[in-house]
């Protein structure tokens, strides 16, 4: 009988399993900051939400157009700040194993947070006369809707041109928990993704950049340098 | 882009396995070595080197005159070179040099072409000495090697021992790369040797006890790595590989990335096959650590090499041909991009533990490769900077690929020629 080295393999694989743990926990640890992170966002989020929706009730009931501007500008702040919400949470999807339940709770928040500035958007237009288009955009997973990662680099793309006269809400069509994805969805009739709502006018199927930026541009009440 | 989930099991079982193999070496090291004395050669036992050769014209003198300068009493050495059917000049170069050495008895056998397996038996029916020397026709050793050799066959079971391989004169980047990559597995074997863990004899210059090799049939003929398969076989028989540092040898490597490419590809599918011929040794209690940390090591380095190698090169190059078909879609507009950049990083999107796992592999590896250079007293900076940068980060994807190569190969079943 030949000699095995029983002690060595027992040992390596403690310290294996032990590196193992150790990288395991890290990473739970800064799952969990991630979360507290989202979360923070998400509720000094919710309270620029909440001051901003009482700024249009102001202009609303006092008749002050002409402070219009202003709360604009909060409105625009507050969408970027929005954003970086969503490259957070795009990333934290990305490497997450263990968190998923406070995950999707976030992105719930998120979701609910992309509607309420939509509805406001529509109401600053009325309000205030603001000359912008809103394009709700629905995608799905890769087997649904191969198309949707491009789709959405054009969209970020025209974003990128139009910047504050542009609004993008983005939904996971696959995100049922929330019952408002399903009755959007049933509002504007999506069955196929990607799927795009311009100015509540559904468009389905990959929109390449000319005719969507022809699209969009028609929406425009004034002319703009950015479109053609 | 999320990573599916059965790409993360498969990449941390890579992670995890190496990080296990190399632990479990660690500890190896870390344990005090029992040296056996070496013997004093009382006597001068008769060895025959034998010269396998095709189309070694360029070669095969340097070699020659590597035997006819070695340390060892003439009369007791036999070197016999087998012409495997050459279609150069290397049977008038033999022939020269032997009758200009006529002290040297240099027998040239000359046949058809066969393959290095028959010549080496061809060469192991015809050899009178008591050791029998493989020496490859690209090699040359020291003056004292073959002494030093002679000196560790202390014990009846030892059937092989083995000198420190080194790549001849490296002159370029692949070859400096070698060189690093020879010295860290000689640092290895040296390891495996502790444990008798030894899986092969490579051709230049390993000196086996004629009488073992004979009762155990020969070299395997129709092989593609013979100088495996022999061990593999003296190891099944409970025989005894031992690995030296002491004694040199030096051999040529492959210039290019394709004469890599060839013959790493017949080494690690010749490993495979012949480990899997020799099955029964895996996790099998008789064969102590060599069936349990060496053989599963053979074939699961292959695995390692394709999982790490392949999802690097899908996840890390996907986002730059996506990035190339994206510029597409929008005219090449760069400049609305660029223009409007916003740097969005946050300390928290980083991911630690693959970090962890990054870190702790490079420490290993550069205390392995530190290592492996006082053992063989070399310097560390040798070669330059720039090899030791690319041995370490960019050697392993070359390995890689020729993993993913053979493992398409074997997919495809495609016949292996020499």
């Amino acid at each position: 009988m030949r000699t095995l080295s029983r002690d060595k393999y027992i040992i390596a694989g403690i310290i294996t399993l032990g590196i193992f743990l150790l990288g395991l926990f890290l990473g739970l640890a800064i799952e969990g900051k991630r979360v507290n992170y989202i979360e923070s966002l998400s509720r000094e989020q919710n309270l620029a939400f909440s001051s901003l929706q009482l700024q249009y009730a102001f202009i609303d009931q006092l008749s002050q157009e002409k402070n219009c501007i202003a709360v604009q500008k909060t409105f625009e702040d507050n969408i970027n700040n929005l954003e970086s919400t969503r490259i957070r949470l795009e990333n934290f999807d990305r490497d997450a194993t263990l968190n998923k339940a406070e995950l999707d709770i976030l992105k719930n928040e998120y979701i609910l947070a992309q509607i309420r500035y939509w509805l406001l958007a529509e109401r600053t237009k009325k309000l205030c006369g603001t000359d912008i288009v809103t394009v709700l955009y629905f995608f799905s997973d890769e087997k649904e809707c191969p198309d949707c990662e491009e789709q959405a680099f054009v969209l970020t793309y025209l974003k990128k041109k139009f910047k504050d006269k542009l609004l993008i809400f983005s939904f996971d069509s696959k995100f049922e928990a929330e019952p408002m994805v399903a009755i959007l969805k049933k509002t504007y009739n999506v069955k196929s993704y990607p799927a795009l709502v311009i100015e509540g006018k559904l468009a389905s199927g990959f929109y390449e950049k000319d005719s969507l930026l022809k699209e969009i541009c028609g929406r425009y009440s004034e002319k703009t340098e950015d479109c053609p | 882009m999320p990573i599916p989930i059965y790409v993360k099991i498969a990449l941390w079982t890579a992670y995890l396995l190496s990080l296990y193999f190399a632990i479990f070496w660690f500890l190896v090291l870390l344990d005090r070595e029992k040296k056996t004395k070496a013997r004093r050669l009382r006597k001068f036992p008769t060895v025959t080197i034998l010269v396998p050769a095709y189309n070694e014209e360029k070669n095969i003198e340097s070699t020659l005159n590597s035997l006819a300068e070695l340390d060892y009493p003439k009369k007791k050495l036999e070197v016999i070179v087998v012409n495997d059917g050459s279609t150069d000049n290397t049977r008038h170069v033999v022939k020269n040099f032997s009758e200009s050495h006529k002290d040297c008895n240099i027998r040239l056998i000359s046949k058809k072409n066969a393959g290095k397996g028959a010549a080496l038996n061809d060469g192991l029916k015809a050899a009178q000495g008591e050791y029998f020397v493989c020496m490859d026709a690209d090699s040359r050793a020291t003056k004292d090697a073959l002494k030093i050799l002679l000196r560790h066959f202390t014990d009846e079971k030892i059937a092989a021992v083995l000198p420190l391989m080194k790549v001849d004169r490296p002159k370029n980047l692949w070859q400096k790369m070698q060189w690093l990559e020879y010295l860290v597995n000689m640092f290895y074997k040296r390891l495996m040797s502790r444990l008798n863990c030894v899986h092969v004899a490579p051709g230049p210059f390993s000196v086996y006890r004629t009488g073992i090799l004979r009762k155990i049939g020969g070299f395997d003929e129709d092989n593609l790595t013979e100088d495996l398969e022999i061990s593999l076989r003296l190891q099944s028989r409970d025989y005894r590989i031992v690995q030296l540092l002491e004694a040199e040898v030096f051999t040529l490597a492959p210039k290019t990335f394709k004469e890599l490419y060839k013959q790493r590809t017949r080494w690690y599918k010749g490993s495979v096959i012949n480990a899997l011929r020799y099955r029964h040794m895996f996790f099998n209690r008789k064969y102590g650590d060599f069936g349990f940390i060496q053989m599963p090591t053979i074939i699961i380095s292959g695995f390692i090499a394709v999982i790490l190698f392949s999802s690097l090169a899908y996840y890390g190059l996907k986002p730059y041909v996506k990035g190339i078909y994206n510029s597409f879609l929008i005219d090449f507009d760069f400049y609305t991009l660029i223009k409007t950049f916003q740097y969005d990083f946050n300390i928290l999107d980083i991911n630690y533990t693959t970090i962890l796992v990054a870190v702790i592999m490079l420490a290993i590896s550069i205390i392995i490769l530190k290592k492996s250079h006082t053992e063989t007293k070399e310097r560390l900076k040798k070669h330059g900077l720039i090899s030791l940068a690319s041995y370490l980060f960019f050697y392993f994807l070359v390995m890689g690929f020729i993993w993913v190569g053979i493992t398409l190969n074997f997919l495809f079943r495609r016949e292996h020629k020499w």
